[in-house]
């Protein structure tokens, strides 16, 4: 596979403009590819994949070379000569963009870019049958071919088109060339891109994040916000509600509405209890790897960026999990309660970190789990490992504990990813609201104010959110009891 | 698109645009985010989007940078405050890691991670403040919550909000 960009910027006016953060959420998918030069491409090995910029805009050398150095990845930049450190105005239909210039050029070389030829003017030469005007247009300036004594040994056809005319002189000056439509998957001298879009995904696995609440609707916001700012989003993300009586139907379903391709809610009519409900919530999902996140906890926003990277990178892999940070009012009680190997860092004496053993062989992994559980209830599993395993089952020991040792009896390992975590809030049951997750809500009513439709113009919503608003905590109760009988 | 640095200069013509100085909201969140600044020995501070200096000059620190995309900011900044300790560059968050060739202990970033600053480009943000930001160092991030729609991948040891102008802010803190 050979991508193919032309701008990467914070914003995307049109299509030819990747935003950073797609830019960055692509070249994450594709870490467990090889990522190589055009000279080493085999377009048999499906492994493979080629990063290419046309242009050279010099939006590419800010935003796309930070990215590119931080994955340690080659690159080909085709350039175009005659507008090196000029910009766009000769394309009136693009907002204008700067193009790269000589240094530029010589800095995007000197951290794994390497130039390719892409004409002098980007002249379409379908319809030129003018040899001069062809060789003209192939021909390198020496100030250029200085720049990178590696590079210019492929070309990039302007538009992706091209007559046999064209080809003939191609072949004699290049290696190989490449094109965006005109061309095909194994010719070396008409090789077809993929033109990469800002919703365009590089990963076949999808992934699905499940936040399950019972009755924890006063931390849900801060739960689904870990999800919705993650690196990489998941594909999709299911709110699933065990017949909470509490606001976690109003937060889930406005989160829907506010984030309709991304966010579904589930409710229980019954109380299932956490077997069947887990069992369901997976069911109700589709993608191949999937996390569950109770509603009381967070994700650090490279979560599922790097356990889905882990997880996809073996077959063999069903279950990738992380270390956590425990944080609430009853966290350094949990932490004590933790085997001496397993005690972490502690910060401020807010957060307590529990760190989690590896384990070179599957043997190792199930005398240790059968001891005790170090793969926690939000690691990432595969679909296929899940099902294998039977999935939830009442049994003697926590339910996640249970499923993680029967995937790993059925032959699969588990994984930690060492870069991310998990927090994990220890709260007592019947503890007071927080006074940051109390506030969270009322931000929460103030935005579906903000919005507002017919319901929220309603007085019952303006008396329930001045109540929200007020200081005076005794309320709370009689709001929370009004919302319930509207939303039953 | 982004605002530009021309007009962000165009903006800093006058001394204190946003009327910063004579605003009590404005004097009461500077005291908040110096309260919640833990009480420690800091070397090199750095405060990331730090326009005229507002908060910049009443921060704790041995050496302490302000770094704007503003040069008309950063020009007012550095009349308004002599003492050799504070330094103020002219620059962009995106490319924060070459402006000062070192690591911070102290990271403040107030009012810059919002779409018309920054776009789509979150992720390019965090690694580019983990370039700088020392291990161990602790980061703060005061922004109005409706605009802000960012979280840093370290552990987040505080979040707080409270009211300010019309907006609620959201005052994060993390430790690397």
């Amino acid at each position: 596979m050979i991508l193919l960009y032309h701008k990467i910027h914070p914003d995307n006016p049109t299509d030819w403009w990747v935003t950073v953060n797609s830019f960055y959420r692509q070249m994450a998918e594709i870490q467990n590819r090889n990522v190589v030069y055009l000279d080493d491409y085999d377009h048999t090995n499906p492994k493979q994949v080629v990063i290419t910029f046309d242009g050279i805009y010099k939006n590419v050398w800010e935003y796309a070379l930070p990215i590119l150095k931080h994955f340690n990845y080659p690159f080909e930049l085709f350039v175009t000569s005659n507008y090196v450190g000029l910009d766009n105005k000769f394309d009136t239909v693009e907002p204008n963009a700067v193009f790269a210039s000589k240094e530029e050029l010589s800095d995007l070389v000197a951290n794994g870019g390497r130039l390719q030829w892409h004409t002098k003017s980007h002249l379409n030469l379908k319809q030129v049958n003018n040899s001069d005007t062809i060789a003209e247009e192939l021909t390198i300036p020496g100030d250029l071919l200085s720049l990178d004594k590696k590079g210019f040994k492929w070309f990039a056809y302007p538009y992706g088109e091209y007559n046999e005319m064209v080809v003939q002189e191609v072949k004699k000056r290049f290696t190989g060339a490449v094109s965006c439509n005109q061309g095909n998957e194994f010719d070396k001298y008409i090789l077809n891109r993929l033109t990469v879009l800002n919703n365009t995904s590089l990963r076949k696995q999808k992934i699905a994040c499940i936040v399950a609440s019972y009755n924890y609707g006063e931390y849900l916001i801060d739960a689904v916000e870990s999800v919705v700012r993650q690196t990489v989003l998941p594909d999709e993300i299911l709110i699933t509600d065990d017949a909470s009586a509490d606001e976690t139907q109003l937060i889930a379903e406005n989160y829907a509405r506010k984030f309709p391709h991304l966010i579904r809610y589930n409710r229980n009519e019954k109380n299932l209890g956490i077997i069947e409900h887990f069992n369901k919530a997976v069911a109700l999902t589709n993608a191949d790897y999937v996390v569950i996140l109770g509603a009381d906890n967070r994700l650090a926003s490279n979560y599922i960026e790097d356990c889905s990277k882990t997880l996809e990178r073996d077959e063999s892999t069903g279950i990738v999990y992380t270390n956590f940070v425990l944080f609430g009012n009853r966290a350094k009680i949990t932490y004590l309660s933790y085997d001496e190997s397993y005690k972490g860092n502690i910060t401020n004496d807010i957060l307590f970190q529990v760190n989690f053993p590896q384990f070179n062989t599957n043997k190792e992994m199930l005398a240790e789990i059968k001891e005790r559980n170090f793969i926690h209830g939000s690691s990432m599993f595969k679909r296929e490992a899940f099902n294998k395993a039977g999935g939830y089952k009442k049994a003697d020991d926590p339910e996640d504990h249970h499923l993680f040792t029967k995937i790993i009896e059925a032959g699969y390992t588990a994984i930690k990813e060492p870069k991310t975590f998990l927090e994990y809030r220890q709260h007592s049951a019947e503890q007071a609201n927080n006074i940051a997750s109390l506030h969270q809500q009322i931000n929460f009513y103030k935005s579906l104010s903000a919005e507002k439709n017919n319901f929220e113009k309603s007085r019952i919503y303006s008396f329930g959110y001045t109540l929200y608003k007020a200081k005076n905590m005794p309320f709370k109760k009689l709001l929370k009891a009004i919302y319930r009988r509207i939303f039953r | 698109m982004i605002q530009s640095k021309t007009e962000l200069d165009l903006f800093h013509t006058t001394e204190d645009p946003w009327g910063y100085e004579n605003n009590n909201e404005d004097l009461i969140r500077k005291e908040i985010l110096l309260g919640e600044i833990p009480k420690q020995q800091y070397k090199n501070v750095l405060d990331i989007g730090c326009g005229q200096g507002f908060i910049t000059n009443y921060l704790p620190g041995e050496n302490i940078w302000g770094v704007d995309l503003s040069e008309n900011a950063i020009e007012f900044a550095k009349k308004s405050n002599t003492d050799p300790k504070f330094k103020f560059i002219q620059g962009s968050i995106f490319e924060i890691d070459k402006l000062v060739d070192l690591k911070f202990d102290l990271i403040i970033i107030t009012g810059v991670l919002y779409p018309q600053y920054i776009g789509n480009s979150s992720s390019l943000i965090y690694l580019l403040i983990d370039k700088i930001l020392a291990t161990n160092g602790t980061l703060i991030s005061v922004h109005i919550n409706e605009w802000y729609n960012c979280q840093f991948p370290y552990a987040r040891t505080k979040q707080t909000f409270y009211n300010y102008r019309e907006y609620i802010h959201n005052l994060e803190m993390y430790i690397k």
